[in-house]
């Protein structure tokens, strides 16, 4: 067998992966984006308690929780064509792309998990706070904005930055469906020059880089909010 | 597409066989990682000098690798040089001998040692400084006020970030059919190699796996009342 | 810092809609009213046969094919759609693609489910593969209780469950490696992490030339597991598409076509015998 790496093989991978990072950072973006309005959404109806929606809300985060995203990626891509195309007579089946139902799976999922998040940190504002505003003279909703969202905030932040990181690291099952990304293209170059641990490394590389951007981003963030305030150890 | 209720079945009862390998690679993972993951926290929390910023960088770097490429690289690296390894040792097993669930396990114990390390010092950082300088102004030691009055109120906190962490490894331990070691997915999707009924096998995974997690999730709702008493939450 | 803020935001919206359009457009070009369009599912990591090459870009054995058959279909459009190999199967059974074409072996409990075409484009005669240097495994059963690579919806699983189905008192240990590169197989093979695994004599030749240094690393042993031949698989309703692409296919046959293909891309003429 050959050397296990050689820098030359790994140098002559790079063009070949990295334009398929914005196939990685499409999904991401997607997922984020319309991730943060569903769940914030799915906040909003766990609050009011809204009849009907609470426990659809109820059931389908705790799916979307409990089973591995290769699993819902399967059941998105092939079962949702099978429940929806009948019923309002559409081909979405054949007509959307894979990468289309990959963008589905991703902000289904990440609506569900960023719900939690923003849930858990609203519930780790003592409800003391919420007291204190009242009797002040705020409104309900002035004091969830003024007094319970900037506190959350900054604890929902650690989290949702992870599940950034864990979101775009995901990403690289959708090479499942026939979506090539960078995992799914180092893969296909090991398939094709038989030397598949430079393409590898190179991935991790980038893995690596864009998650200690989302990281650094995020430490930014955190410091703009931190609004003076030192927990137990100051400022990370 | 016609869903198959005998396949279904069968793909359950193959997955529920291979349920223990499943547990086998979230519970060795999940002790390693509180345990270690505490440790890590702490250090960092407490900014214990090199080994925080050390083991802050080791975190930072080692989160941003996504499982499946960690694993396959585990993997390449277990088969080509465990051998050498062995006979360096002087023990008497080779590759053969090894069952290579425990390369997945590795893996999965890295993975939970950085991730419950980064929800435990979330959860550190989430309680005032005032609380530290009042344990020592009663005369308590460092490892005292931590013991008796960080930890108990960072418990509570901490309890739903760690189960997101725990469904985490759940769902993780999935990737490890990669590199051909059968858990739950891969057991459920067994009978479909034969009966090509791999929709019903995915259905079937995801169906125990939402067991899994209800199981997991009721069990931390009990934990969380139960060492967050004293604290009130209008929002529960 | 707002004003930053809102320039991310519209940077992000714009790389959203961009994506969506770029989506959109590559699928309104394809849409023809006079032509069919068929869509071809292959998979995306079996060398010489289905694979991506250099710029990412679907190539082998089953798409050059099938692009000389679709040359001579006017009536019908391909398009190729690639995807794990475990999944292609799942994509026909839900209707999200019209052929399948993955050096599909003839098995009983897949003709149950689809159609097979009539005419053969590979043959496909596969082997226990072993280290080189093994001389204690010549048939199936001298694998009992040992391990062997496969990978899940496979014929060499489909061969390997039904003989375990048999001998349930002492089974060969099947382990599922699915989207496994070569380099892991013959690495996994040679230390013993696998006692065997089933494939074709090409497959081994293709193995031994790429991880072997010239030596021969695995080899074949023992009689033929199965004798086949592949076949392009359809939905069990699509008779006239299926009729169609095994005139092609037949007409290939006949005038020396697919013989030719068989030598460029795979490196022999396999469409007749072994």
């Amino acid at each position: 067998m050959d050397r296990l790496f050689d820098w030359g093989r790994f140098l002559d991978n790079i063009p070949k992966i990295a334009p398929y990072l914005s196939i990685t950072l499409s999904i991401v973006v997607f997922g984020t984006l319309f991730g943060v309005i569903l769940g914030i959404g799915i906040v909003l109806i766990n609050m009011k308690k809204l009849p009907v929606l609470y426990p659809i809300s109820k059931v389908y985060v705790s799916f979307m929780r409990g089973t591995p995203m290769l699993v819902q990626l399967m059941i998105v891509y092939y079962g949702i064509p099978a429940w929806i195309d009948p019923i309002f007579g559409t081909n979405i089946n054949r007509e959307w792309s894979a990468v289309t139902f990959a963008y589905i799976t991703f902000i289904l999922n990440q609506g569900a998990f960023l719900s939690a998040i923003f849930y858990g940190a609203i519930t780790a504002v003592p409800y003391g706070q919420t007291e204190a505003g009242l009797s002040v003279g705020l409104t309900g909703f002035q004091t969830f904005r003024r007094i319970v969202v900037p506190q959350m905030i900054r604890t929902a932040l650690p989290p949702f930055g992870s599940d950034l990181v864990g979101l775009f690291q995901n990403s690289s099952l959708v090479f499942l469906v026939g979506v090539t990304d960078i995992m799914g293209r180092a893969k296909t170059i090991g398939s094709a020059t038989k030397h598949v641990l430079e393409a590898y490394v190179f991935v991790v590389i980038v893995y690596i880089s864009i998650s200690l951007l989302i990281r650094l981003s995020f430490y930014w963030l955190n410091k703009k909010l931190s609004y003076g305030r030192g927990g137990v150890a100051g400022e990370f | 597409m016609n869903f198959n209720i005998a396949h279904f079945n069968e793909s359950l009862i193959y997955g529920i066989k291979y349920l223990p390998n499943t547990l086998k690679l979230v519970f060795i993972p999940l002790v390693m990682g509180l345990i270690l993951g505490t440790a890590v926290a702490l250090v960092r929390a407490y900014k214990v000098p090199v080994f925080a910023k050390l083991l802050a960088g080791v975190v930072t770097i080692y989160q941003g690798v996504p499982i499946v490429v960690a694993l396959m690289i585990y993997n390449l690296l277990f088969m080509l040089k465990f051998n050498d390894l062995a006979k360096l040792l002087h023990i008497q097993s080779s590759v053969a001998d090894v069952d290579n669930i425990w390369v997945g396990i590795f893996a999965l114990t890295l993975m939970a040692v950085c991730s419950m390390s980064e929800a435990i010092r979330g959860a550190l950082l989430s309680i005032d400084h005032g609380q530290n300088e009042a344990g020592y102004s009663v005369g308590l030691t460092k490892v005292q006020t931590i013991r008796r009055i960080i930890i108990p109120q960072m418990i509570p906190v901490v309890i739903p970030t760690l189960i997101n962490n725990v469904v985490g490894l759940i769902k993780a331990s999935s990737v490890v059919m990669a590199i051909g070691i059968t858990e739950l997915v891969a057991g459920a999707t067994i009978p479909s190699s034969r009966t090509y009924s791999f929709y019903e096998g995915y259905v079937a995974a995801a169906v125990l796996y939402w067991g899994l997690t209800i199981i997991i999730e009721n069990l931390a709702g009990i934990l969380r009342k139960h060492t967050g008493k004293f604290r009130g939450n209008a929002y529960d | 810092m707002k004003k930053i803020g809102k320039q991310l935001i519209a940077a992000v919206l714009i790389t959203a809609l961009a994506a969506t359009f770029t989506g959109c457009g590559r699928k309104e070009a394809l849409a023809n009213a006079d032509v069919e369009k068929i869509i071809v599912g292959t998979g995306n990591a079996y060398e010489p046969y289905c694979y991506l090459d250099d710029s990412g870009n679907l190539a082998g054995y089953e798409y050059e094919v099938l692009k000389v058959v679709d040359e001579l279909l006017p009536q019908y459009e391909f398009e190729f759609q690639t995807s794990d190999f475990a999944n292609v199967l799942i994509s026909l059974d839900a209707g999200k693609i019209d052929i399948a074409a993955h050096q599909y072996e003839y098995n009983e409990e897949r003709d149950e489910k689809y159609l097979f075409g009539e005419e053969a484009y590979t043959t496909y005669v596969t082997y226990l593969v072993v280290a080189g240097d093994r001389t204690d495994i010549t048939s199936l059963d001298d694998l009992q209780g040992l391990k062997v690579k496969s990978s899940s919806g496979s014929n060499a699983s489909y061969i390997l469950e039904n003989y375990n189905q048999e001998h349930a008192d002492n089974p060969i240990q099947i382990d599922y490696v699915n989207n496994s590169t070569d380099e892991e197989t013959v690495t996994g093979i040679l230390n013993g992490v696998w006692d065997a695994t089933i494939a074709t004599k090409r497959d081994v030749e293709k193995l031994n030339k790429g991880y072997g240094d010239g030596a021969d690393v695995l080899k074949t042993v023992g009689e033929a597991v199965q004798s086949s031949s592949t076949y392009f698989l359809f939905d069990k309703e699509n008779t006239t598409l299926k009729e169609a692409v095994d005139g092609a296919v037949k007409e290939l046959r006949e005038n020396g076509r697919l013989a030719e293909i068989s030598t460029q891309v795979i490196g022999g003429d396999y469409t007749e015998s072994e």
